[in-house]
């Protein structure tokens, strides 16, 4: 029997979210200056009254203190679904004004790729949008990314704080409390963010030939979306634009730090450092890295599309690389990459399925589960071939040595079908209307792993209910499902309970 | 006083030291991978 939730608890979930839209309000004001300095006031009054929805439903959650303000493990899932609902809705304001959407459906579609770190986009005429509106793109990926909830628990972690932290989607606390742990996350995030924009920003400006000022905005829009594996970019043409290896070498280290798990981070900060390397995650990625690129580049020279070494690495490299870590960033048009089938699609849509590693800013299955599943499947070999009665106990390394118990098994198993049944609902919605089997598959498996990779089919005329759906798609494939069960969860109780 | 504000450089001053090689190994990771595409994209071209 469900127990239908009382007053009490819709306060409780009601104040933390009270504290994250405050915050959510707070960040909101990065915008609006960049607004006030570049002179765009359209844009400025579009996030004023964003920055003041937010403040308004985060005064009204403050506004009714729980007896007891400590979030429970159901609580604190709620209020992160619900974080990830409402956040896109309110953030999509500025997008519906702005006159580059076609509707709000399609702004809420931006604003929820973006939070999410998909990078697949509904804009239209991106070339020529406000520099303070494409800033507050790139900001969504940064916020996503990082986890609004993470800078929600910087600033005021109350009790339960660790059911939010897991909610995001993040598997292992590196620090023995959640905060501590919340502000190394922002303190890696942030030292990468000065070297990544000043590293972009000189090669833009020595290399590209930009200004020093056009320079710094394209480093720091690469930055966000590549660090937190978006994918948005400033321009149409994603990376294309640039037409720079040097460029898009930056952009990949870039991208493979921000799929790396903050557990690795800190092991290269403070140590062990010989841990980086006896991580089943590590050895996973490169292994699955390595397999998918093998896949795709053997696939892209049967099909004759690249015919020179350099075009084949550089093309082949920068897609599946963008593809395995989640990001999304493009440097052959869609319509291009609508045209590598076989083996190559193959590769690179293997690659988006898979994602980068557990608590980090990538999406998909990610590596730890993989290797996970890959030991149990070996294990349970063994077993067979054994005698009867053998016992066989299967260790990994994730910081530290850890038993494979068959709950930890079976939970990777369940995650990982999760997302397989999520894929082929959104390629089921697309074969409906009638794309064809290989573009239905590669989009849903982009907006359900967070990849953002498009072979065209996201695009303004395509069907509303594809929309809603890759939507869904995006919020639960980032949420990895968890968040997304309670919430469902708790309204059928409500509705239900007694 | 001292000796807490002493523990915390040190303890930043190991920080920056872990970043600083933490980029050289983003950086070495890219660089194999791309000397990796490069010999299968040489022996892709080769075969085909």
């Amino acid at each position: 029997m469900l127990i239908r939730p009382e007053r009490e608890d819709f306060r409780i979930v009601g104040f933390a979210l009270g504290r994250i839209f405050t915050v959510v309000a707070a960040a909101s004001c990065l915008p609006l200056v960049w607004a006030v300095l570049g002179r765009e006031w359209h844009p400025f009054a579009s996030f004023l009254l964003m920055i003041g929805v937010f403040a308004f439903l985060g005064q009204l959650g403050l506004r009714y203190r729980p007896a007891n303000e400590r979030l429970d493990w159901s609580h604190g899932m709620v209020v992160v679904a619900l974080t990830w609902l409402v956040v896109p809705a309110i953030g999509s304001i500025p997008f519906i004004f702005s006159g580059h959407y076609g509707g709000p459906v399609d702004a809420a579609f931006d604003a929820m790729s973006g939070l999410s770190t998909t990078g697949l986009a509904l804009v239209q005429d991106l070339d020529h949008m406000a520099p303070s509106l494409n800033f507050w793109r790139h900001l969504l990926h940064f916020l996503g990314g990082q986890g609004i909830i993470i800078a929600a628990l910087v600033l005021f972690a109350g009790g339960g704080g660790l059911t939010l932290y897991y909610g995001e989607a993040r598997d292992d606390r590196i620090l023995p409390s959640v905060r501590s742990t919340a502000r190394f996350i922002w303190a890696v995030a942030l030292v990468h963010l000065v070297a990544g924009v000043v590293v972009l920003g000189v090669i833009a400006h020595q290399v590209l030939g930009f200004e020093w000022k056009r320079a710094f905005f394209h480093g720091l829009m690469i930055f966000f979306a590549g660090f937190d594996t978006g994918g948005f970019a400033p321009q149409s043409t994603s990376l294309g634009y640039y037409h720079s290896a040097i460029f898009e070498f930056a952009t990949t280290v870039i991208m493979v730090a921000g799929a790396m798990s903050f557990g690795l981070h800190y092991a290269l900060w403070r140590g062990p450092r010989r841990s980086l390397f006896k991580n089943l995650e590590t050895r996973m990625i490169l292994a699955t890295v390595a397999g998918t690129m093998l896949l795709t580049m053997i696939g892209l020279g049967v099909a004759g599309i690249y015919t020179s070494v350099p075009g084949l690495t550089r093309q082949g490299f920068f897609q599946v690389m963008s593809a395995h870590t989640g990001t999304g960033f493009a440097t052959v048009p869609s319509t291009e990459l609508a045209t590598w089938g076989g083996l190559a699609f193959a590769g690179i849509v293997v690659a988006m399925a898979l994602g980068g590693m557990a608590s980090s800013t990538a999406g998909g299955i990610k590596a730890l589960r993989v290797g996970l599943i890959v030991k149990s499947v070996v294990a349970q070999t063994k077993q067979l071939l054994l005698p009867e009665g053998a016992v066989v106990s299967t260790q990994y390394f994730q910081s530290g040595r850890k038993r494979l118990t068959p709950e930890l098994a079976q939970s990777a198993m369940t995650i990982a079908l999760l997302y397989v049944a999520l894929f082929l609902l959104g390629a089921g919605v697309a074969l409906g209307y009638g794309y064809g089997f290989q573009e239905a598959i590669f989009e849903s498996v982009s907006a359900g792993a967070s990849v953002g990779l498009s072979v065209g089919v996201t695009e303004p005329a395509m069907p509303m209910l594809m929309k809603l759906t890759y939507m869904v798609q995006m919020w639960a494939g980032r949420l990895e499902f968890v968040a997304v069960f309670a919430l469902l969860g708790f309204i059928y109780a409500w509705v239900r309970g007694k | 006083m001292r000796s807490r504000d002493g523990a915390r450089l040190r303890r930043w001053s190991g920080d920056l030291g872990g970043a600083v090689l933490a980029f050289v190994l983003e950086v070495g990771i890219v660089i194999g991978l791309v000397v990796a595409a490069l010999v299968v994209a040489a022996l892709v071209i080769a075969a085909t």
